[in-house]
């Protein structure tokens, strides 16, 4: 019986995506942020309606500057302001690695873990679909371990925290415990549009916005939920193996 | 000077007894503690000085029908009562601070009963002939039932007490018998006349008078089948009693079937030697099974103390069996290392059992369950715990290691045994005996562990205070005692060839412990050159460092280089750590428990749960039942009152005991109707007892 | 006072509180009637009081019937039903903590959704709080709160609520005595996020989005109850060929759903082959979806009046081929799966959920297909295209890990013979209506039978068009407080993750 495993396991043979040397058809068809065509009756005849019908924030329009901001970590592709548009102004892109560096990581951080780097995963307060996609970096698609970083099972032994969800009340608490719990030099990622800014539930009374409002982050990986190669790209990113694509900040 | 020191003791005794019944009550205890530690110290002066040849005899005329009371001190004798007066001696220390809060109802009794006892235990182990010995003996035994009877108050110590010197009288009964048939033969009862019956008895009848022995001696030993009364009594008596009970009085039992099973009873056969090493094989392993899944701390080391005693009684039978089977060097190896366990036993046993007493007095409880975390409050004991923990667990290099090794390694040397079922069953009780060990470990990593280590489970626990300092005193040697038997020994096995040299005729010190610090000549001469050069006739008393503890090369080993490697790892480990430089700022962090707020002591495991694997593995042994109810159907889910308890019944209590006790009742049921109460029915009774008499007197 | 109408898909009986008893006992023992939600509205603002809802199936049409209570806007109450239909616990203490309505004689009321430090006395739900409100922090007592005393010897054994693997927040103290598993208390609700209260008052299209991320692996089902219940409310029938895409991606989204639960077993029993290749199947399922809607997860699929996104024939045929795929590579792993001695010896007899319980604690979902209860809204209360499709619903009574094992791969074979059926017979037409809203002051239900089993969704409609009151109630809410139960029996410690895993249940959908 184990040797049929074996012969399953070897017959499949590899499939392991190339990310980051490069892609195949892993992000085919995924919506990613909103590309604003900001020539097309922007400042006459635009109603702001894409503005409007964003729920999490990331589309805001400032009235005394007049500018149209696009906030990438708080969006969550939903495409309602490409909907919401008359004038086609806005068209969803395919863009999804937009991981952002929040504060410039030590270099010697850097050169610690650039390796070798093992996180710890903190549930607080995600719908599932983050952990879902984080459960699926381990898989032989994406293959985690290539790139040398893995989840370890204790903050004890981790060189870091992956917090989804936009921490809950109720998880702030132990949020803050397993931070404690691990030693530094740390890194603090933030894994999703509700762990960057709170997402569509950013300052509820029930939730706050996101990780950073209860520890200091270093990378966020904006998405709802990202994408693995999205994660790869944050991950990365925050292992200075790759490089910011997002706006500037 | 062996008599000097001998008379010297037994005038301290007596001045600690008197001076416990005569001084103001106040002044007592520590007057009569002081002179039982004094004579505890002459005695074993008097014992060392026994042991390394200084003999002695005395005749004390008595005008008693049976001949003079007389003493002879000889290398056997001085070697237990250097173990009474040892232990006497850390007893007498630690019992000035633990009976302080005692009070003072009953305590000149104690005080009295104690310092006779160790007396008592004098006058065993030096008598010269089997009245004497007698004497002794059923001294011994009355006075260790007062000596348990110290809270007499408590129903539960009064039955313990009553069922140990219940079992000890059926013992010394049987003891009686066995040395009658010694005397009848021998025409006296002095110990030559003994040795002389015993030569003269065919090889049957000195089968039988060695299973008396066994059974007989065995009772106060405490093997199977009787060994009901050790689990009650030993735990009843107060902790310096029980440290007493457990690490000499047991011992009175080993030495009294060593002298007349082995030294006065000469060879017997090797079937019967097998025997023996089956029971107490069987004890060993019932022994450590029942202390796995005891809770009261002192209920686990009485049965550890049965697995231990079990282990010498097989050690002596397999002596004996080799003996019978004309082996006499691997005999005399073997019963080298039953003395080493004995010694051992009574050092770390006692010193367990004196820091029981500490951890009890210190939390206020003998429950397992409620301790925890002991080891922060009490530094002291907890630190002497761990020498005892570790010796008894028999881990290199403390005190328990040689012995255990050296018995199991001659157990694997029956090949020039014929039979192949004698192999084989030896094979079998190897197994046992490897078990046993095996177990025991799991018994005092769990004893030490959940008393000790981690948080405290109660509130008790985390009050805890340290013992007293004459307590920790009192521990302390012993502790000292237990790290010399490991660390050092060559010394000891040394020292006793001089025991079994007499007592079987072969001395075997040459190939145990190999000469290598001299320049001995022969299959050594290479391992000389390793060592010997250094300690070339420095004048140490033994002859190298290393054991091999078989007739033929088979293993060595060396507790003493192991512990000068550890010594030196330890310390080169140490300063590669200080050597190193730390990086950045220390944090404390309190424990991880996966983000709750705080973990307690309720959230680890205690005594129960650490066995519980161990109750279900055998459970078909243990018959033991975990009765389980939920109760509140409605609220389940985390919020129900549940029900849990496990009961396990005394060991061979239902196929043995109970049977027993009930035959027993019914027999003494029909005896009581002979004390009717009429007088002429007693009249009756004398005129049939005259009428036999008067038929007898004819025929 | 009772009183009866139809509304939309169900029957409603309004009573006042001293008749909620009667009423809901009546219905309750009636057979063939099982139990779907109990919640509270706050109809203040609407010139009412406060209102408890309970929902009920029947096996009569319409279906489904509703008891309107009617409490006062004083000092609201009622008396407590848990100790008769231990079900209710879990539903009773949320309406009691949420909205502040007092529930006589319930045997545990405690907190159990909101937070230790959340201030007593504020109802987060209660209409006159909002949801962005910054309350004032209280000092933590009892995070977690202390449970009834164990006897000597019993280990509280605490779980979480970080974990060691990547999994969901919450808290298990498992009463152990070395091995054996005595007994298992559940704190969830530490991902409480609000989800009922977020949805009031937004457009109905960003309230959509909301019910999306109630569960992500569960977003299509549960958004779909959500529409459904829109679509009630404004009383509108959704075109055929949306109604066929409705069920295709609905048997999508439980594929790879029970392929992930597969892949979760594998890892708690160590099965590592296994466990690598449910994860490639899942991966290859989810990039299948990317392609068709846009989302891995089915986000944005489902729109109010139809679906967002028509497949082209192509697209179709791509689906196809997938199933037939799917098949060839599940053939040899489910029967390897399901006889491997190491995998299969820690399913059998593990976590068993008695028939009896799974009723008492009213399970749902394929735990308790697995448990003898034989119940699918798909086949019982059919919606989408769910009528028209040929499939069976698997049953089995052992309860155990393996039972619900096999009634997961049973479950995926009939889903892939329904996609196959959908992309067969899929009829032409329009996917969407235009323009659906419901008029204001309406309310709607509906459901969708997710990989976890029975959702349901009721709606309420303000008077200016946005949504007054969404109330979700997730297969997993229900499933959970049937967990508890499971845990205990002949267990030991490390039989835990397979009954944790075999039960696959989330988290973020009974916490909301």
């Amino acid at each position: 019986m184990k040797l049929g495993w074996l012969f399953r396991g070897l017959r499949t043979g590899v499939v392991t995506t190339r990310y980051p040397n490069s892609l195949d058809d892993e992000l085919a068809g995924i919506r990613g942020i909103p590309y604003i065509d900001v020539t097309a009756g922007h400042d006459t005849a635009c109603e702001k309606t894409c503005a409007q019908s964003c729920l999490s924030g990331a589309l805001r329009y400032d009235e005394s500057s007049r500018v149209l901001e696009l906030k990438e970590e708080a969006c969550i592709m939903c495409g309602l302001c490409a909907k919401a548009c008359p004038h086609d102004a806005v068209a969803m892109s395919s863009d999804v690695e937009l991981a952002v560096l929040k504060q410039r990581v030590r270099n010697d951080v850097n050169r610690l873990f650039r390796r070798s780097l093992h996180l710890r995963h903190v549930d607080a307060g995600s719908c599932n679909g983050c952990e879902s996609e984080i459960k699926m970096l381990m898989s032989p698609f994406y293959d985690l371990h290539r790139l040398g970083i893995f989840i370890s099972t204790s903050p004890r032994a981790a060189d870091g925290l992956l917090i989804t969800g936009p921490v809950t009340r109720a998880m702030e608490a132990p949020l803050r415990r397993t931070y404690e719990a691990t030693a530094d030099p740390k890194l603090v990622i933030a894994t999703g549009a509700c762990a960057s800014t709170g997402g569509i539930f950013a300052g509820g009374s029930l939730t706050h916005e996101g990780a950073g409002a209860v520890l200091p982050v270093d990378v966020t990986i904006p998405g709802c939920p990202p994408t693995p190669i999205a994660l790869l790209h944050g991950l990365l990113l925050a292992l200075g193996r790759a490089r910011q694509r997002a706006g500037a900040r | 000077m062996t008599g000097w020191l001998l008379a010297a003791a037994a005038l301290a005794y007596g001045c600690g007894a008197v001076s416990a019944i005569v001084l103001p009550v106040r002044a007592t205890r520590h007057v009569s503690l002081a002179f039982a530690a004094i004579a505890s110290i002459a005695a074993f002066a008097t014992g060392i000085a026994a042991l390394f040849g200084g003999t002695f005899d005395a005749t004390f005329e008595t005008g008693l029908p049976l001949g003079p009371l007389t003493l002879h001190a000889d290398s056997f004798g001085g070697l237990f009562l250097a173990i009474v007066g040892l232990v006497g001696f850390a007893a007498s220390i630690y019992a000035i601070d633990y009976l302080r809060p005692h009070g003072t109802h009953g305590l000149r009794g104690t005080l009295a009963v104690l310092n006779v006892l160790l007396l008592s235990l004098v006058g065993i182990v030096f008598a010269g002939d089997g009245f004497s010995f007698l004497i002794a003996w059923e001294v011994m035994a009355a006075l260790s039932y007062l000596a348990v009877l110290s809270e007499h108050d408590d129903r539960e110590v009064r039955n313990a007490a009553y069922l140990m010197i219940a079992i000890s009288e059926i013992g010394t009964v049987l003891i009686v018998v066995a040395i009658v048939m010694l005397a009848y033969a021998g025409g006296g009862l002095g110990f030559d006349a003994l040795r002389t019956g015993a030569h003269m008895m065919s090889i049957a009848q000195r089968d039988w008078v060695f299973a008396l022995c066994v059974l007989g001696f065995g009772a106060k030993i405490g093997i199977l089948p009787l060994q009901l009364w050790l689990p009650e009594a030993h735990p009843a008596a107060p902790s310096h009693i029980s440290a007493v009970l457990s690490a000499v009085i047991v011992k009175m039992g080993v030495y009294g079937l060593l002298r007349f099973g082995v030294d006065l009873l000469g060879p017997v056969d090797a079937w019967l030697g097998l025997a023996t090493l089956s029971l107490g094989a069987l004890t060993a392993l019932l022994g450590v099974l029942y202390a796995a899944v005891a809770n009261d701390c002192k209920r686990l080391l009485a049965y550890s103390t049965i697995e231990n005693v079990g282990i010498i009684v097989a050690a002596i039978g397999l002596g004996v069996m080799m003996r019978g089977s004309g082996l006499p060097i691997l005999a005399a190896i073997v019963l080298m290392f039953a003395l080493y366990h004995v010694l051992g036993h009574a050092t770390y046993k006692g010193l367990l059992f004196l820091g029981a007493g500490a951890i009890a007095e210190g939390t206020g409880t003998r429950d397992l369950e409620a301790m925890g975390g002991l080891m922060r409050r009490m530094p002291g004991t907890a630190f002497l715990c761990l020498i005892g923990s570790l010796s008894i667990a028999a881990l290199p290099p403390f005190a328990g290691f040689t012995s255990e090794w050296g018995f199991l390694e001659t157990l694997l040397q029956s090949f020039p045994l014929q039979s192949t079922l004698v192999k084989l069953l030896l094979g079998l009780a190897t197994a046992v005996i490897a078990l046993a060990a095996a177990l025991a470990v799991l018994v005092f990593v769990r004893f030490y562990g959940t008393a000790f280590l981690a948080m405290p489970r109660s509130a008790a626990a985390e009050n805890a205070r340290e013992a007293g300092v004459s307590m920790r005193v009192g521990m302390a040697v012993l502790a000292v005692a237990a790290l010399f038997l490991g660390v050092l020994p060559t010394f000891v096995l040394t020292a006793l060839d001089r025991v079994t040299a007499p007592m079987l005729g072969v001395s075997v010190v040459d190939r145990v412990v190999p000469p290598v610090f001299t320049n001995y000549p022969g299959e050594y001469a290479p391992l000389v050159s390793l060592g010997g050069a250094v300690f070339h006739n420095l004048g140490l008393p033994v002859k190298g460092l290393i054991v091999i503890p078989a007739a033929h090369f088979a293993t060595i080993g060396s507790p003493s280089y192991l512990t000068i490697a550890l010594l030196l790892a330890l310390g080169i480990v140490w300063l590669v750590m200080r050597a190193i430089p730390v990086r950045g700022p220390e944090r404390t962090a309190p424990v991880w428990a996966g983000g709750i707020p705080t973990f307690s002591g309720r959230k680890e495991y205690g005594p129960l749960a650490y066995a519980n694997p161990i109750r279900l593995i055998f459970s078909l042994f243990y018959r033991s039942r975990a009765i389980y109810e939920p109760l509140d159907l409605a609220a389940r889910g985390g919020a129900s009152r549940i029900e849990y308890r496990q009961e396990i019944p005394e060991p061979l209590w239902r196929p043995l005991y109970r049977p027993l006790v009930r035959f027993g009742d019914t027999l003494t049921a029909r005896i009581r109707l002979l004390q009717s109460g009429s007088v002429n029915a007693y009249v009756f009774y004398i005129f049939v007892i005259v009428l036999i008499a008067l038929i007898v007197r004819a025929l | 006072m009772i009183a009866r109408r139809a509304a939309g898909n169900r029957a409603i009986v309004e009573s006042d509180g001293s008749s909620f008893h009667r009423v809901f006992s009546e219905i309750a023992n009636t057979p063939e009637t099982r139990f779907g939600d109990l919640f509270a509205t706050d109809d203040r603002e609407d010139g009412g009081g406060f209102s408890v809802h309970a929902m009920f199936s029947i096996p009569t049409s319409p279906g489904w019937v509703e008891i309107d209570v009617a409490l006062s806007d004083e000092l609201p109450g009622f008396a407590s039903l848990a100790m008769t239909y231990p079900a209710l616990g879990w539903y009773e203490r949320e309406i009691a903590e949420q909205f502040g309505i007092g529930v006589e004689g319930h045997p545990r009321l405690r907190r159990l959704t909101l937070p230790a430090n959340w201030p007593r006395g504020y109802y987060p739900m209660r209409r006159d709080r909002a949801w962005n409100e910054r309350t004032p922090f209280q000092e933590e007592l009892d995070e977690i709160p202390a449970l009834v005393e164990a006897p000597s010897g019993v280990v509280d054994y605490p779980l979480g609520p970080v974990r060691s693997g990547v999994v969901e927040s919450a808290h298990y103290t498992l009463r152990t005595v070395g091995e054996e598993l005595l007994d298992c208390a559940l704190q969830l609700f530490y991902k409480h996020r609000g989800v009922e209260k977020r949805a009031e008052g937004l457009r109905l299209e960003h309230a959509l989005l909301v019910a999306e991320r109630v569960s992500g692996t569960s977003a299509f089902n549960n958004s779909l109850a959500f529409v459904r219940a829109l679509e009630d409310a404004a009383a509108v029938e959704v075109p055929a060929r949306g109604q066929w895409l409705r069920t295709l991606f609905g048997e999508l989204e439980r594929i790879y759903n029970h392929l992930s639960a597969f892949a979760d077993l594998a890892q708690a029993t160590g099965l590592a082959v296994a466990q690598a290749q449910f994860e490639m199947l899942k991966e290859k399922q989810l990039r299948l979806h990317g392609v068709l809607t846009g989302h891995r997860y089915l986000f944005g699929t489902n729109a109010i009046g139809g679906v967002a996104c028509d497949l082209s024939r192509e697209r179709i045929a791509m689906v196809r081929n997938g199933c037939k795929a799917l098949r060839e590579w599940l053939k040899p792993l489910e029967a390897m799966y399901l006889s491997t001695p190491s995998h299969v010896d820690r399913l059998l007899g593990t976590g068993i959920l008695t028939p009896e319980d799974a009723r008492l604690f009213g399970a749902v979902g394929p735990i308790a297909r697995a448990a003898g209860i034989d119940r699918d809204l798909r086949r019982d209360h059919p919606y989408a295209a769910y009528g028209e499709v040929d499939f069976a619903v698997p049953l089995e009574t052992g309860g155990d890990a393996m039972a619900r094992t096999r009634v997961r791969f049973a479950e995926v074979h009939e889903a892939i013979r329904v996609v196959e059926q959908v992309c067969d017979g899929i009829p032409g037409g329009s996917t969407c209506l235009a323009g659906v809203r419901p008029s204001p002051g309406t309310t709607g239900f509906g459901w969708a039978e997710s990989s976890h089993g029975e959702t349901l969704s009721w709606v309420a409609v303000a008077a200016n068009g946005t949504l007054c009151r969404y109330r979700v109630r997730p297969a997993s809410f229900a499933n959970w407080q049937a967990f508890a139960v499971a845990v205990p029996g002949h267990n030991i410690l490390t039989d835990f993750p397979v009954i944790e895993q075999s039960f696959n249940l989330s988290v973020a959908e009974a916490d909301r």
